[in-house]
């Protein structure tokens, strides 16, 4: 059951990075292309989770990594939100 | 450094979740209220991982949050397609 | 007579379709020659606009359900109004009408949609990129 809840979350991420990537081909918006940034990087997060918690969940710990990941990801989006929105 | 790290990932999910607020209230899409309450959501998240630090069993949970923001992105994806298709002038 | 006695149908047709004043006047004076087609030349003699305006013009209202061309193939040599749908028809007739009234409102109505437009740019590029298996409207 958890392992289909972290590989949901990773799939849904990773279909809203694609998207807003294809609309950046496509119409070049900015704002597209730090969105798509920030979904992807949540799709990482999401699957360094997966890796962390359900296939290696003893070896090793990337709490820190994730974290940062997720951080940084949503700290782009705030960027494209505040800087490429008018 | 987790916990640090919890807090300010719930302070940026808030800050892009009102962003995304304003958008809908410019007159936007709906698209952006689903976008707006997802991030609520994924802050919420957030700060629940960062104040109670749950075990492996109960960490389970939080996560089912975090689908659950990741999943009303996707109805909102739906929806927009659906109202494109019904629109008159579209 | 302000913005605020322009009636839905009409308005609606500005928000989304007719966007510049160029679409306006070529929408009108097909509209005036619905029983005929018309080349681009007529219209832009008709409007006192250079052709290739007219024709673009023309093009766009042809893009979005409005004028048919023909041959219906590119290239394009004459254009005919020709509403899609009887809803676009009655929006087009209650814009022609406001047109007529009350010109003053629908010039002032349109500038503010180019600047709501051109402040909400960034937003709409977002929500359309969720918009699948379609176009982007300016791509």
């Amino acid at each position: 059951m958890a392992e289909a809840v972290y590989a949901l979350c990773t799939l849904t991420s990773l279909a809203c990075a694609v998207l807003l990537f294809n609309g950046y081909r496509r119409g070049g918006a900015k704002l597209l292309f730090w969105s798509a940034l920030c979904f992807a990087g949540l799709t990482v997060n999401n699957l360094l989770l997966f890796i962390d918690l359900v296939v290696l969940p003893t070896t090793i710990d990337l709490s820190i990594w994730r974290s940062g990941v997720a951080l940084v990801s949503v700290a782009v989006l705030i960027y494209g939100l505040v800087w490429e929105s008018n | 450094m987790n916990q640090f790290l919890w807090g300010s990932l719930a302070m940026a999910a808030l800050v892009a979740g009102l962003l995304f607020l304003r958008f809908w209230k410019l007159g936007g899409d709906r698209l952006f209220l689903f976008f707006a309450t997802a991030f609520g959501i994924l802050a919420f998240q957030w700060i629940v991982l960062g104040v109670a630090n749950p075990d492996r069993e109960a960490v389970f949970y939080v996560y089912v949050l975090r689908l659950a923001a990741f999943v009303l992105i996707i109805v909102g994806i739906v929806d927009k397609n659906r109202r494109a298709e019904r629109s008159l002038l579209r | 007579m302000s913005e605020t006695d322009i009636p839905a149908a009409a308005g609606l047709l500005l928000r989304e379709r007719v966007h510049t004043f160029e679409q306006l006047e070529a929408l009108a004076f097909l509209v005036r020659g619905r029983e005929d087609s018309w080349p681009a030349d007529a219209a832009a003699e008709a409007l006192r606009i250079p052709e290739e305006a007219a024709r673009e013009a023309m093009l766009e209202l042809a893009a979005c359900g409005l004028v048919v061309t023909e041959p219906e193939s590119a290239p394009a040599s004459r254009f005919r109004y020709s509403a899609a749908t009887s809803e676009l028809e009655t929006c087009v007739a209650a814009l022609m009408a406001a047109y007529q009234t009350n010109r003053l409102g629908i010039v002032k109505m349109m500038s503010d949609n180019a600047i709501h437009r051109m402040r909400t740019e960034a937003m709409r590029a977002f929500s359309d990129a969720f918009l699948i298996g379609r176009k982007n409207r300016n791509g």
